[in-house]
């Protein structure tokens, strides 16, 4: 029953998912709240890992490197999203994704910044602990804490007269400005927002795994995420979850049907992103809405509520 | 050129009508005013302040609102809260304050939820409260339409055909709302109307718009009477 061996296993696939789903809680907000197309995600995921990489390499502890990490991260969306957020639905898809490849190929040829090797003894945000069992543990918790911090803050955030805002930024931006919305301003302060969690998340990624790479950080990881958000749901926050979860199982059984039981062929990853990518076509032409649907809110006039009582 | 050359003043306090044939222009006013259309010359002055060239949004918080003539709605968004949205919740619209001072904004948003089941009920809306516009007839989407206005509480509304498509004895109700609006709260109404007896009836002034240019500018009585306006809009 208390098999650590699969305690550990089943411990790595949830920090997994965890990390994947407050990416995807990023998408939820940008894309399904907000109506922003952003494909350069991976960008800043990367830049708040690579950031907080350094820093604990150069000896300050991982609260300092996540800060640092997280802060770049964010200053980086701003300079981004200003003329970025400009462009309409297509533009802004295509510009981002460019950001991320020039992100990339920078990284990819500074030699200073890791090159084609990457980073690698990522110092632990808990660097005493000796026992990797327990430290599977720790990022576990660790994972799960920054998931709910970002998924109480998106809820609390749709929940609001902001949420409400976003999305009628996203659905009518013309009714939306004539209703007094400096669409602009909203749709800045998400994009930048969205990169500040995005560079902790990658920070808590990179020390997790020990090691920062640009073959972590391709833009087939953007994709991933906006599958993920696509199958769980991109307007609700435990859609996120659920499909960073279904995903990342999923991807989990075929590499072990390859490397455990040995009755797969072919590279079990790739095999993923052809499954989902078919899964997610079908899905945006059947139940474009995903897994699971936002409701809308319901509010009965609080005076009639009154003579009731 | 859709407008070109027009030029004219609405009063402060008054209920102003602006009439013409389909295409004359009216609508492409309405969007110069509220900034959605940049003109390429002329001003647009509030009192002595210039506000030509802001965004809607600045127009907004100028103090103008403005209706659309083809209803516009959040279809993700309840009935009740596309009402709410007309009207800015100062610290829930926040970001940080929206988490931080929840306390504070909902107690805005009750009484703010409070008045408009008022209007939704004054404009027959209320059972649809929590439904989303999608169930909504042409007719009632007019109805939210004039119903954020009624929300926002701006000083100065400009409304483009609001009971167009809507029941006589509602229209009355209001364009009597309207007038109740301008004599009690000093709101400015700038409204584009097609139905002359109404126009007539209701304004105390009435610009006449034809092919994108000012035709003709009087009380009700005077574009009544005016053979120019007769030619190009009133007929017989
Ligand atoms: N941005 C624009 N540039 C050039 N022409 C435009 C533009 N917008 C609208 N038009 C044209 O200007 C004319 C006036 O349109 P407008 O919508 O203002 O008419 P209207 O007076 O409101 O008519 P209706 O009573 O039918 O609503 C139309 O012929 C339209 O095609
Ligand atoms: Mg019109």
């Amino acid at each position: 029953m208390f098999n650590p061996i699969l305690l550990v296993y089943t411990g790595n696939i949830g920090i997994s998912i965890l990390i994947f789903a407050i990416l995807t809680l990023t998408v939820n907000l940008q894309y399904g709240s907000a109506g922003i197309f952003n494909l350069g995600v991976v960008a800043f995921f990367m830049i708040g890992a690579y950031t907080s990489s350094f820093i604990t390499l150069a000896g300050f502890p991982f609260l300092v490197g996540v800060i640092c990490g997280s802060l770049l991260s964010a200053a980086v969306g701003y300079a981004i999203s200003l003329p970025a957020l400009n462009l309409r639905g297509d533009f802004l898809a295509l510009a981002t994704f460019m950001f991320a490849s020039i992100v990339d190929i920078i990284v990819l040829n500074v030699p200073q910044l890791g090159g084609a090797v990457g980073i690698a003894r990522v110092p632990s945000a808990f660097p005493w602990i000796q026992d990797y069992n327990v430290s599977v543990l720790a990022n576990l918790v660790l994972a799960a804490l920054l998931f709910g911090v970002v998924y109480l803050f998106y809820k609390l955030l749709m929940l609001s007269p902001y949420g409400r805002v976003l999305k009628s930024v996203k659905d009518n931006e013309v009714l939306a400005e004539a209703l007094g919305k400096d669409t602009f301003r909203y749709k800045s302060e998400i994009f930048v927002i969205c990169s500040f969690i995005a560079g902790i998340d990658g920070a808590v990624y990179a020390q997790y795994l020990g090691f920062a790479g640009t073959e972590l950080f391709t833009y087939s990881v953007t994709f991933t995420v906006y599958i993920m958000s696509i199958i769980g749901g991109s307007s609700t926050g435990i859609g996120a979850l659920l499909g960073a979860a279904i995903y990342t199982i999923v991807q989990a059984i075929l590499v072990d049907l390859k490397d455990v039981v040995g009755i797969l062929s072919i590279d079990p990853n790739n095999l993923t992103f052809i499954l989902f990518g078919l899964v997610t076509v079908l899905l945006l032409y059947f139940k474009p809405e995903g897994i699971v649907r936002s409701r809308l809110r319901k509010v009965d006039d609080p005076k009639s509520h009154l003579q009731q009582s | 050129m859709a407008v070109d050359g027009v030029s004219l003043q609405v009063e402060r306090e008054s209920v102003t009508g602006l009439i013409g044939p389909n295409g004359s222009g009216k609508t492409t006013l309405f969007n110069l005013i509220a900034g959605l259309l940049k003109a390429d010359n002329g001003k647009i002055l509030l009192g002595n302040s210039d506000i030509t060239g802001l965004a809607p949004h600045e127009v907004f918080r100028k103090g103008i609102y403005r209706t659309f003539q083809s209803p516009q709605i959040v279809p993700n968004l309840s009935v009740l809260e596309n009402m709410l949205l007309a009207n800015s919740l100062r610290a829930g619209e926040r970001l940080f304050e929206s988490i931080l001072r929840r306390r504070t904004w909902r107690s805005q948003e009750t009484k703010l939820i409070e008045k408009a089941y008022e209007y939704l009920r004054f404009l027959n809306l209320d059972e649809y409260a929590n439904e989303t516009p999608s169930v909504l007839s042409g007719g009632q989407l007019k109805l939210l339409e004039i119903g954020r206005a009624f929300m926002s509480e701006a000083p100065i509304l400009l409304l483009d055909e609001p009971a167009a498509g809507v029941n006589p004895t509602l229209a009355r109700k209001i364009f009597d709302f309207l007038e109740h609006l301008r004599r009690e709260r000093g709101v400015t109404i700038f409204v584009i109307e097609h139905k002359v007896d109404v126009v007539f009836e209701r304004t105390d002034h009435v610009f006449v718009m034809n092919k994108g240019r000012l035709l003709f500018s009087g009380t009700p009585q005077e574009v009544a009477a005016n053979q120019s306006v007769i030619d190009a809009y009133l007929g017989e």
